[in-house]
């Protein structure tokens, strides 16, 4: 990943969605974010069909931050798509999730995410994370080049 | 001769079948076989072949042969008769009195089924078996003879007799049936109410997890929000705010934070609920001494917790132990003194083949009154001011040390500090000699 990479946030909580981006802020990531609130629309975005279809060929996230509970369509059901669409087969999917269940961890290590992420409560918490987030995932991890 | 012209062989043996009947009736638990040996009996007494019990049905017309001797296969509990005016038997329920064919090949008034003819029946002698207290009759006796014969007046007389003991005796067994039947309908709906309320319990159990999930993915959501937009305010907007504003966006961020706790705890109660631990031999003395850790941790200056290792192995489940001496050891180090340095020891003892861990500070102790309801849910003492809390650390307590077969309980003193102890079955055989024992106790 490089400072131009996307980063794709599946949210469909603006107060969540606000605060990840004032965390990317605080802990100085430059990337481009891109938010989408709920599963279908991840799904075009992705997939570049529906609203998306104009950005065909333009570059596609390299990381994707995921929700679980979505409108529309779940995080597990993006997940699938995620894993089955050929361009994004390895692309990093982090899932941020209020859900510390386990089942819930299982199931989204068994659809194929890489990395599994309980939002913290405390902003102080969350900017914490999201350092760790850019130290691993975007400086020290190496992609499959897309 | 004597009593109405019968020779005395003739009454003895009377007399005798009369009795060897009433011992069956006393002796025997089955209906069946009373009905049975009664008909042998009886045919025994007056010198015929056949007889049977036949038994009027719930319609009030059809009799059913119940019990008999002498008959062919197909007869008896098969072979009904309609109790209809032009048969004896209709006859003789009916009136209530006995009912003699002396040929049934002459016999005029009445119609004999075809089973009785098929099995070589010639003379009949049919008498009432009453039922209970305002009850349907319960059938007749019959006895047939083979050969065309009289029945006596004394014969009727003592079949009449006969029947009547045999009337008694049916109608115990159905008064005992009667009970059977109530006690098991009593049962049956005992039994529904039992799977009624264990399918309830795995609905609410079902609620309680759907519950669960709620409160850990959506109630958090609003809860970051609050906290994070007012520690924004705090950190980035300062100089928009002025005192009494900065000073509300922390409560703000206080209240965010109290909140999150009692969701985590009671989470952690829930899943402690839902999830029974797999007991197995554990070692104390390192989950302690880690719980002891965290507590010091979490308090950020230097406590005084002793934990005397190596404390006995224990019957437990070494995640619900820990987070179990973790809420203690944290209890002990928080409810201190003003002016008492905190001071928790942890220890155990043998009891019998028990092991008792025992938890002391020397903090501000519970008062008599209050040791029993500090277990229950939500229960707290003091003011978030003084101690702040959730309410559920001990629930989770006495609710995890139960699910591991345990015990837990407190000995305190209002002011003078306060021992909780858990209660573990002994890990170390009991034979053993063990080096444990005795060295807590100083």
């Amino acid at each position: 990943m490089n400072e131009l990479s996307i980063i794709l946030l599946v949210e469909d909580n603006p107060d969540d969605a606000e605060l990840v981006q004032y965390a990317f802020e605080k802990a100085g990531i430059q990337n481009p974010l891109v938010i989408v609130t709920d599963g279908d629309a991840a799904v075009e975005y992705i997939g570049r069909t529906g609203a998306y279809a104009d950005r065909m060929g333009q570059p596609l996230p390299e990381l994707i931050l995921l929700d679980l509970k979505l409108p529309r369509r779940s995080g597990f059901e993006v997940l699938n798509f995620i894993r089955e669409h050929k361009p994004t087969k390895h692309t990093p999917v982090v899932v941020l999730t209020s859900s510390d269940q386990d089942e819930d961890i299982h199931q989204s290590y068994e659809h194929g995410a890489n990395s599994y992420l309980v939002k913290p409560i405390g902003r102080d918490a969350l900017i914490e994370m999201v350092r760790t987030l850019k130290a691993y995932w975007i400086k020290l991890n190496h992609g499959a080049a897309l | 001769m004597s009593e109405a012209g019968k020779s005395e062989p003739e009454l003895l043996r009377q007399h005798t079948i009369l009795a060897r009947f009433g011992e069956l009736a006393l002796r025997s638990d089955d209906l069946d076989e009373i009905l049975t040996e009664s008909c042998r009996l009886v045919g025994e007494a007056l010198g015929t072949d056949l007889a049977k019990v036949v038994e009027l049905q719930d319609d009030g017309e059809t009799l059913l042969v119940r019990a008999g001797v002498g008959w062919k296969p197909g007869v008896v509990g098969k072979a009904t008769i309609k109790a209809t005016d032009d048969t004896s038997e209709g006859y003789a329920l009916k009136t209530g009195k006995p009912m003699v064919s002396s040929n049934i090949a002459t016999e005029k008034r009445f119609r004999y089924p075809a089973f009785l003819i098929e099995n070589g029946a010639k003379a009949v002698a049919n008498v009432i078996i009453i039922g209970g207290k305002d009850r349907p009759p319960y059938g007749i006796l019959q006895v047939d003879s083979r050969e065309p014969r009289e029945f006596t007046e004394s014969d009727t007389a003592f079949l009449s007799g006969y029947a009547n003991l045999l009337a008694a005796t049916v109608d115990r067994f159905r008064v005992i049936q009667e009970v059977r039947d109530k006690e098991a309908g009593e049962r049956r709906a005992l039994e529904i109410q039992v799977a009624e309320r264990t399918a309830a319990l795995a609905a609410s159990n079902a609620q309680l997890d759907a519950f669960a999930y709620t409160v850990s993915h959506d109630l958090r959501a609003p809860l970051r929000a609050m906290e994070g937009f007012a520690r924004i305010l705090l950190d980035d907007y300062a100089a928009a705010l002025d005192d009494k504003g900065g000073r509300y966006a922390e409560r703000i961020v206080a209240a965010s934070m109290r909140m999150e706790g009692m969701i985590d705890a009671l989470l952690a109660y829930s899943r402690l609920r839902r999830h029974e631990p797999a007991v197995r031999v554990v070692d104390p003395t390192p989950i302690a001494q880690r719980a002891a850790e965290e507590v010091r941790t979490r308090h950020g200056r230097e406590i005084a917790i002793d934990v005397a290792a190596p404390l006995p192995s224990v019957m437990a489940e070494p995640t619900v132990l820990g987070q179990v001496l973790t809420n203690l050891i944290s209890n002990a180090a928080k409810f201190q003194r003003d002016g008492v340095p905190v001071h928790v020891t942890v220890r155990a003892e043998h009891q019998a083949d028990r092991v008792r861990i025992w938890i002391e500070d020397d903090g501000i102790g519970i008062a008599p009154e209050h040791q029993e309801r500090i277990f229950n849910v939500f229960e707290r003492l003091h003011g978030d001011e003084t101690y702040p809390g959730t309410g559920i650390g001990l629930a989770i307590v006495k609710e995890g040390v139960a699910l591991m077969g345990g015990s837990a309980g407190v000995e305190s003193e209002l002011g003078k500090g306060s021992r909780f102890w858990i209660e573990f079955a002994d890990a170390s055989h009991p034979d053993m000699p063990t080096n444990d024992r005795g060295r807590h106790q100083e």
